[in-house]
């Protein structure tokens, strides 16, 4: 009996385990203001370098904040002021979702000219236009590739891309479109990026959050663009931009800039260079935010965009004549 | 068996114990007849059971709200006697497989959680009071892969799990009748002291580790003081008609605090299942009885 008491009493003590679970004080307006401010205050990865740009300060947000958040104020009350608040990073990456809808900080393309129009765009891409793995394209009057990516949400296979680099072939040049493309995948980006390539080159860093605390990030780690093993273009390039190109298309226009035969026309990008990540409130709604910030090849942000070689808008003229002023102009440093 | 009789009946002062345990237990050691040591080794407990619970799952990587819902389970388990020592130590062989299917408290998204895992004991039989009641104590081997989805999330949309350690543990058995019917009531506690687990770092996200990196050693050691979990196993194997079940209630509790990612899995799962008590080759008669006895 002894022996067996020894065995109970050994197992009890080591059951004496705590339990491990997050301190989620309640659903109160005032608890879900927390909640968000807190997800954000230890997730977010842009806090330095806003500050450094536009002065953002994450406590006195708080502070300003907590003074709008009244204990039974209705829910859609309490989505504005989060929103509001969220709005304050100034970043397309920072959603708030709820039933009532989505926060979207909009002024990073709202207060830009929109240099893209889709009625001009069928000017150039005419009836016979080939869609095919996302990629919607055709050869130009003037023996120019043209070919639109409207996203990298979706998969883009290597035999779309063998197809339209072999139609092209005889081309003096392509234009690659990548306006109004609000991103995707990092690794489709990547995957078209990497038929423009011949070596394998430094395109960038990405860094990590390592803790809760505000500047606990980890050493950088090197991007890699690698050739693609397929057909792979050896001439020109011109890369169209506006403002919406964002997020992983900021990427690809991160890549593709650091290619010797590649030119970047249009606008400045949109910007987005923070991996988003996704946590929620106690009371269910969801909020996206830019968790690991992506630098370019010298160490430098390109989170609120990348300046083009050639900063084009759309002129007015050109848009009454229907021409596309940023095509017109890629076509000219293709001849 | 014939050692124990002579054993009990050459002391006087046991011969009330044996009569009482001769009018208790006449079936058991009816059904023990014929099992000796050189081949009880060879005399398998087996049981697949299926079972339906409840989880509540943590992970903080992809949400600080605690998911619930519910849990299905497969489990094989495998139990004999080993050869040597003088057959007193126990091999246990567990398998299992489990879903569950939660949502967050305002059931604005759901968490998928799945989960295999084996797990390899020898267990020592450390106590003996009665013939009918077992103490092992000993130290199993388990190994998890699995992993959990949350349907809303962006970048962060799962957590791979995979997950090694070495448990101590405590089985108790107890046989008893009841109506002329044999019962074989257990119950097990396992505690994970040592292991290795995958975890990625705080704000890590999997394309870094598998797309950048190629670098996919994020394994960090864990113990109690950081994935302090436990196993509860509490069954009843019963016979009715010419099938032996098993009655399981199952509480498994797995945490961890790694890379200030909190995780838990809660699960409160009832099982049922079917027994089967048999001998390897050369094929014997099978018994009701728990081949532990």
């Amino acid at each position: 009996m002894r022996t067996a008491i020894a065995y109970i009493s050994l197992f009890l003590l080591l059951f004496c385990t705590s339990c491990i679970r997050e301190d989620i004080k309640g659903n109160t307006p005032k608890d879900n203001f927390e909640s968000l401010w807190k997800i954000i205050d230890e997730r977010y990865c842009f806090f330095d370098y806003k500050k450094q740009v536009y002065g953002l300060d994450w406590d006195k947000v708080h502070d300003r904040y907590a003074q709008r958040i009244v204990q039974d104020m209705p829910p859609e009350a309490l989505f504005e002021v989060l929103s509001d608040m969220v709005n304050e990073l100034r970043d397309g990456h920072v959603n708030l979702s709820s039933t009532m809808g989505v926060s979207q900080y909009r002024v990073w393309f709202d207060a830009y000219p929109r240099n893209f129009n889709d009625s001009l765009q069928s000017n150039y891409l005419g009836k016979d236009y080939t869609i095919s793995s996302g990629l919607r394209y055709n050869i130009l009057k003037n023996n120019v590739g043209y070919v639109h990516i409207a996203s990298f949400m979706n998969g883009i296979g290597d035999a779309g891309l063998n197809q339209m680099l072999r139609k092209f072939a005889t081309c003096n040049g392509i234009i690659i479109d990548v306006r109004n493309n609000g991103g995707g995948n990092l690794t489709t980006a990547q995957k078209v990026a990497a038929r423009f390539t011949n070596e394998k080159c430094l395109t960038g860093y990405i860094v990590h959050k390592t803790g809760k605390g505000r500047n606990d990030f980890s050493t950088p780690t090197p991007v890699y663009l690698s050739p693609s093993n397929q057909l792979r273009w050896q001439k020109k390039v011109i890369v169209l931009t506006n403002r919406r190109s964002y997020s992983a298309t900021n990427d690809f226009v991160n890549i593709m800039r650091s290619l010797p035969q590649v030119t970047i026309v249009g606008d400045k990008t949109g910007g987005g260079s923070g991996l988003p990540f996704t946590s929620e409130l106690p009371n269910g709604w969801s909020i996206r935010f830019s968790a690991s910030p992506m630098y370019d090849a010298d160490m430098q942000q390109i989170e609120f965009g990348i300046s083009p070689d050639y900063k084009i808008d759309i002129l007015p003229d050109d848009y009454q004549k229907g021409k596309d002023t940023l095509i017109e102009y890629a076509c000219q440093l293709l001849k | 068996m014939k050692t124990i009789l002579n054993y009990l009946l050459n002391k006087n002062k046991q011969k009330k114990t044996l009569l009482c345990i001769l009018s208790v237990f006449p079936f058991t050691l009816v059904q023990a007849q014929g099992i000796d040591s050189t081949e009880i080794h060879r005399y398998i407990n087996a049981a697949h059971s299926i079972g339906v619970g409840t989880s509540n799952l943590l992970d903080t990587y992809l949400s600080p709200l605690e998911y619930t819902g519910t849990d299905f389970r497969w489990e094989y388990e495998r139990v004999h006697r080993t050869k040597n020592w003088q057959n007193k130590w126990i091999q246990q062989q567990l398998y299992q497989a489990q879903l569950s299917i939660t949502e967050n408290p305002s059931s604005t998204a759901q968490g998928f959680y799945t989960m295999f895992s084996g797990t390899y004991g020898l267990l020592y039989e450390a106590w003996k009071p009665t013939k009918n009641l077992l103490l092992f104590v000993g130290s199993r081997a388990r190994g998890q892969i699995g992993g959990m989805y949350n349907n809303r999330n962006s970048n962060n949309p799962g957590q791979f799990y995979a997950t090694a350690t070495l448990q101590l543990s405590a089985l108790l058995v107890y046989k008893f009748i009841i109506k002329e019917t044999e019962l074989i009531a257990r119950y097990q506690c396992s505690l994970p002291f040592a292991g290795m687990t995958f975890s990625p770092r705080y704000g890590e996200s999997y394309y870094e580790i598998f797309g950048v990196k190629k670098d996919y050693n994020r394994l960090y050691f864990i113990s109690l003081h950081n994935a302090p979990s436990m196993f509860h196993s509490l069954s009843l194997d019963f016979p009715i008609g010419k099938f032996n079940l098993r009655a399981n209630y199952l509480l498994d509790i797995e945490q961890s605090k790694i890379n200030h990612i909190k995780r838990h899995a809660y699960h409160h799962s009832f099982m049922i299942g079917f027994v089967k008590n048999y001998f390897l080759f050369p094929k014997k008669k099978a018994y009701h009885s728990f081949p532990l006895y």
